[in-house]
């Protein structure tokens, strides 16, 4: 439901598992998905996320709340004290802490992120993935993402040949 | 004499066809089923859409490295709903033939980067109106320049035709 809580509008999330969280709408709206459904009018009520749990889905708020940009008279005053340079810093140091999950959860995180359509947590939960693939092999990239290798041997063969510039 | 002119040409330059929705609704429906067979075999939670959208973000030797990681890796890289979405390797190269002897003559090829299999591309652009002969000039993006010779009309009249050879129309 929205509401109005000093002067900041309030949206109302609400987990499958009956979860509901209030936030300010500047941090829902990090959301591309749920800024569209705000812009839209689709927000008078809580808005339902499908698919991602509470636990996940407080995850995704920690970081909006992290995120969101400050501006205002807050904002001023922040960045009268704090440099730039430091406080994109001290977001790093903040997102390297956030990673620091388990496997199952950085899956559900990425598809969170997804599904929400925000860039920079989708960037930050895939990254890892990213560069298992990018720079591993292909034992390790099927370990990693446990994948079955369900190709007979010939046809495996066949496939790095015809893809050998890709091997070299 | 035989000479040849390449043309660099690869398929993420290719738009896809749009002819009508005919063809949208086919491929939405391609889509759906795509979908569904995926989450079936899906593994720790990373759907096919997530996976794809990983895949995106990887460079182009990485991604048709990984052709070979499993049937359902290769069958996301190689869909063609994922073309436009995926970085594309070289698909293989035009080009044209001419021998003077014993009659001028013309004619298009299209190899595949890989160098074997069935030509990724009809060389014969058989959408084209008929003609008598067609010269390959230049390709951008995923687009071809060719000089056009009506089959019906004598001497060097010739038309400029641009048309996309990986969708299903040509233009001229």
């Amino acid at each position: 439901m929205a509401t109005r809580e000093a002067g900041k509008k309030m949206i109302m999330l609400k987990s499958p598992d009956g979860m509901e969280f209030e936030v300010e709408e500047a941090v829902a709206m990090e959301s591309q998905t749920i800024r569209k459904m705000i812009e839209d009018d689709c927000a008078d009520t809580a808005i339902l996320i499908p698919n991602i749990n509470s636990k996940i889905l407080s995850r995704v708020i920690e970081y909006c709340n992290k995120h969101v940009p400050t501006t205002g008279a807050t904002g001023a005053a922040a960045s009268d004290t704090v440099a730039p340079a430091a406080l994109a810093e001290d977001l790093k140091i903040w997102d390297a802490e956030f990673i620091k999950v388990n496997r199952a959860t950085r899956f559900n995180l990425i598809q969170a992120a997804s599904y929400l359509n925000i860039k920079g947590l989708l960037d930050l939960t895939s990254q890892t993935t990213i560069d298992t693939i990018s720079d591993n092999s292909l034992e390790e990239i099927r370990s990693f993402l446990s994948t079955k290798n369900d190709y007979l041997p010939e046809e495996e063969q066949t496939i790095r040949r015809e893809n050998q510039w890709a091997f070299q | 004499m035989v000479r040849f002119t390449l043309v660099r040409f690869t398929s993420a330059m290719r738009p896809l066809p749009s002819s009508g929705m005919s063809v949208l609704a086919v491929r939405r429906a391609r889509r759906t089923r795509a979908r569904s067979k995926g989450s079936r075999m899906a593994i720790e939670r990373l759907t096919d859409d997530l996976l794809v959208e990983i895949l995106s973000r990887i460079p182009a030797k990485v991604v048709c490295r990984c052709k070979a990681v499993s049937k359902r890796w290769i069958g996301l890289i190689d869909h063609p709903d994922h073309r436009k979405r995926l970085p594309q390797p070289l698909a293989g190269f035009f080009y044209n033939s001419t021998n003077e002897n014993p009659f001028p003559m013309s004619t298009v090829h299209f190899v595949n980067a890989s160098g074997s299999g069935c030509p990724f591309i009809c060389p014969s652009l058989s959408f084209l109106p008929s003609h008598r002969r067609l010269d390959l000039l230049d390709c951008c993006k995923g687009l071809l320049l060719c000089r056009w010779y009506d089959a019906s009309a004598g001497g060097d009249m010739f038309w400029y035709v641009v048309c996309n050879p990986g969708g299903v129309g040509g233009d001229a």
